[in-house]
């Protein structure tokens, strides 16, 4: 046995040594066949001739500017693309890709812009960071378009600010967002300020006295609920019931203490999924009174999601007019290239999306006046910050904090279960 | 005395007995195969959110392009639905016991071994669903409208009824989703209590091992007691898929979590235990939203478990009557 084991051993040492000995002669082998070159022995990258080089010593007069592609620029965005209230900002994604596909049609800017939206399924503020940082860690990143919810805007706000990078929402709403001292936070939308206040106006106009106001614990749905309590208080409405609620399917016990308090209207601050659910067993148990929300809850699909009877008369407030409605020729012509890029016609607050890259892409246009090379994440905010873009919406002028200076509320009412505009809140 | 507990208290009441009654049925499942084999089996809630799925598939193939017509034909397509969703709940639940259990039977595999098989379970059941349907609710098409049936807040109860009665409004769902809930309770103590399968199940959650020697089959008797909470589940999840309109994956966690928490209050093991702590706790959660606002309704309906756990740490009725 013993015998066995050390013929073993002495022909596997053979064997590598065998190993070992062709390829120490396969690298000398190497090493001689290269041996007019010097520099790749000592592992000097000078031999490398960059094609640039070539290219231009070919050509002395210009003409290789045009042949040459321009340097990619990206404007990232993310949000809720695929999760249950994505309906709030996939428009607007869509809406920016058409302005961004116009730009570089045009032709007119020294950089081709590349969009790149990213999804936050659900908007979660956990997830967000990771997705900022994937912006924040790219250079060729000059812009990113929101944060579509304020949650996930709220999580993410600090980073970009740090990074010094453009973060640009044409959907967030939460009134605190401008407020954190984010160097870089521009919003291109009116806050939960006006639309809490001008639901209040709503109320006050069609004569409620009596009414209750839910939130769903979100950041944006507290901010908004916060907002239209202190607003009621104001105005001398009676807030009957103020309640917060954890999403859920089964909402009696809410819709048992709304029948309880007994208010002439109700204001749900939240999102689309759970105002349905909760305006449908409202209006099922009997509640005859006014059923309102805010932006976060204005689905076009409402009537069909809830039933036509069930959704009837129910309000909406948004910072969005209805862009298709726009007299406006430029509005008009979004309009038109909405329908043939994504056909169908252009959601919520598509006319905001598309306001904001285009303010956006303005800003680079006047940083690409220095060349290419000019289009930096500093030049675009600092340019951003001077911005007099005028779009289709609203001119796209920022006070200190970054807000939006005009922008008005658009009420929303359920016919037959379609969403219709019926103007805006000042008007009435 | 607040008006929770007093003005409001008779339709608090009402809507609760509606939610409870939901979580009695769940209930029931978790209970029944605690009884027989003393374990929790949290993929219940699955079950219960395939039964939903169910009613929405088979809803959504009956109903016409254009909507039901009537009342009638609505009533006709969900009674049609609820074969093959009450069917789904139980194949799915003897599925879950052959996959998920059965082997872990077979090798004599600890108690830890069943919960985490079980959480397995239940998250590839959600995570398939979600994988196949998408995350997002899906909404049932119309059959039968809720409505209100009875509504004592009508003139003619005027004068007979006392002012804090009059406010109660009565859905049909509220009507059959309590109906349903006691004639399945009553069902499912009978056939345990009169049955020869239902004596088999006794005998097992009694002692197994004695039953086995004296020729019970005890695989047979796991089956039908898995096929029974699995009907339940099902046919509870039919009548939440309708009452509320919607399906999803998750559609399943909370009722689960609330219907296990009923079945533990009643005293698990005990099947009118479960239909009494369903009702309790539906019950408890409405009037605790009414006394201290809807955000507090889960704290205090845990938090009336905890005590009840404190003193009677067999739930209320006891789990001495194992099903």
């Amino acid at each position: 046995m013993r015998r066995v084991r050390g013929t073993t051993l002495l022909s596997l040492l053979m064997l590598l040594m065998l190993i070992l000995a062709a390829c120490g002669d396969g690298g000398n082998g190497g090493n001689g066949g290269n041996g007019g070159t010097q520099a790749s022995e000592d592992c000097d990258p000078s031999v490398l001739e960059p094609a640039q080089e070539v290219a231009s010593a070919a050509g002395t007069d210009g003409s290789y500017k045009l042949a040459q592609a321009k340097p990619d620029v990206v404007i990232g965005t993310f949000g809720d693309r695929t999760g249950e209230n994505s309906q709030i900002i996939v428009p607007s994604h869509n809406a920016m890709d058409v302005a961004i596909r116009q730009a570089n049609e045009a032709g007119d800017l020294p950089v081709n812009l590349v969009f790149r939206p990213l999804d936050n399924r659900n908007g979660r503020a956990d997830v967000a960071p990771s997705i900022a940082q994937q912006f924040i860690g790219d250079p060729s990143v000059v812009a990113v378009l929101g944060g579509g919810f304020s949650g996930e805007t709220a999580a993410t706000g600090q980073l970009f600010s740090e990074a010094g990078l453009l973060f640009f929402t044409a959907t967030a709403t939460r009134v605190d967002l401008t407020e954190q001292g984010w160097e870089t936070f521009y919003r291109g939308v009116a806050n939960d300020n006006d639309q809490g206040a001008a639901i209040i106006e709503v109320f006050e106009n069609l004569g409620c006295e009596r009414i209750a106001i839910v939130d769903d614990k979100t950041q944006y749905g507290e901010g908004l609920g916060n907002v239209a309590t202190a607003q009621a208080e104001e105005a001398g409405i009676d807030v009957v019931l103020d309640e917060s609620i954890e999403p859920t399917t089964d909402y009696t016990a809410l819709v048992d203490s709304v029948i309880a308090a007994d208010p002439q209207a109700v204001f749900y601050a939240g999102y689309a999924a759970e105002f349905q659910l909760v305006a449908r067993q409202l209006r099922e148990k009997g509640f005859e009174g006014v059923i309102a929300s805010g932006d976060g809850s204005k689905e076009e699909e409402i009537g069909e999601k809830i039933g036509a009877e069930e959704a009837e008369n129910v309000l909406l407030t948004c910072p969005c007019p209805d862009i298709s409605l726009s007299d406006d020729e430029d509005a008009q012509a979004f309009v038109e290239a909405y329908e043939a890029q994504w056909n169908q016609r252009p959601g919520i607050y598509a006319g905001e999306g598309f306001d904001v890259a285009n303010a956006t892409i303005d800003a680079i246009r006047k940083c690409g006046e220095g060349g290419a090379a000019a289009v930096t994440r500093q030049c675009v905010v600092e340019r951003m910050g001077e911005s007099d873009y005028e779009g289709i919406t609203k001119t796209m002028e920022f006070d200190e904090n970054g807000q939006v200076r005009t922008g008005a509320i658009s009420l929303f009412i359920v016919k037959d279960g379609v969403v219709r505009e019926v103007g805006t809140v000042d008007s009435l | 005395m607040p008006d929770c507990l007093s003005s409001e208290l008779p339709f608090r009441l009402a809507g609760g007995l509606s939610t409870g009654a939901v979580y009695a049925m769940i209930a029931l499942g978790y209970t029944l195969v605690y009884g027989v084999l003393q374990l929790i089996n949290f993929a219940h809630s699955e079950v219960f959110m395939l039964g939903t799925l169910g009613a929405f598939l088979t809803v959504g193939a009956l109903v016409p392009d254009g909507g039901v017509t009537s009342q009638t034909q609505g009533a006709m397509i969900l009674l049609a639905a609820a074969v093959p969703a009450v069917i789904l709940g139980g194949l799915a639940a003897v599925a879950l016991e052959r996959v998920a259990y059965r082997p872990l039977r077979r090798r004599g595999a600890p108690r830890l071994a069943y919960l985490i098989s079980a959480i397995g379970a239940s998250l590839f059941l959600s995570n398939s669903v979600r994988i196949w349907r998408g995350p997002n609710f899906e909404t049932l098409p119309r059959t039968v409208r809720s409505r209100i049936v009875l509504d004592l807040g009508d003139t003619f109860f005027t004068g007979i009824l006392p002012e804090s009665m009059q406010r109660v409004r009565i859905q049909n769902r509220d009507i059959l989703v309590f109906v349903v809930a006691m004639l399945a309770m009553v069902a499912v103590d009978q056939f345990i209590n009169r049955s020869r399968i239902g004596r088999g199940i006794r005998a097992v959650a009694q002692d197994a091992e004695t039953a086995g020697l004296m020729g019970v089959n005890i695989n047979k008797v796991i089956t039908v007691t898995f096929l029974i909470g699995g009907l339940l589940a099902g046919a509870a999840g039919l009548l939440f898929a309708w009452s509320f309109g919607v399906t999803r994956f998750q559609i399943g966690f909370l009722p689960g979590i609330k219907a296990f928490t009923a079945a533990v209050l009643g005293g698990i093991g005990n099947i009118r235990g479960a239909l009494l702590g369903g009702l309790l706790l539906g019950v408890f959660e409405n009037v605790a939203a009414g006394c201290f606002g809807v955000q507090w309704r889960d704290v205090v309906a845990f938090l009336i478990l905890v005590l009840v756990l404190f003193f009677r740490p067999t739930g209320l009725l006891g789990d001495k009557e194992a099903t």
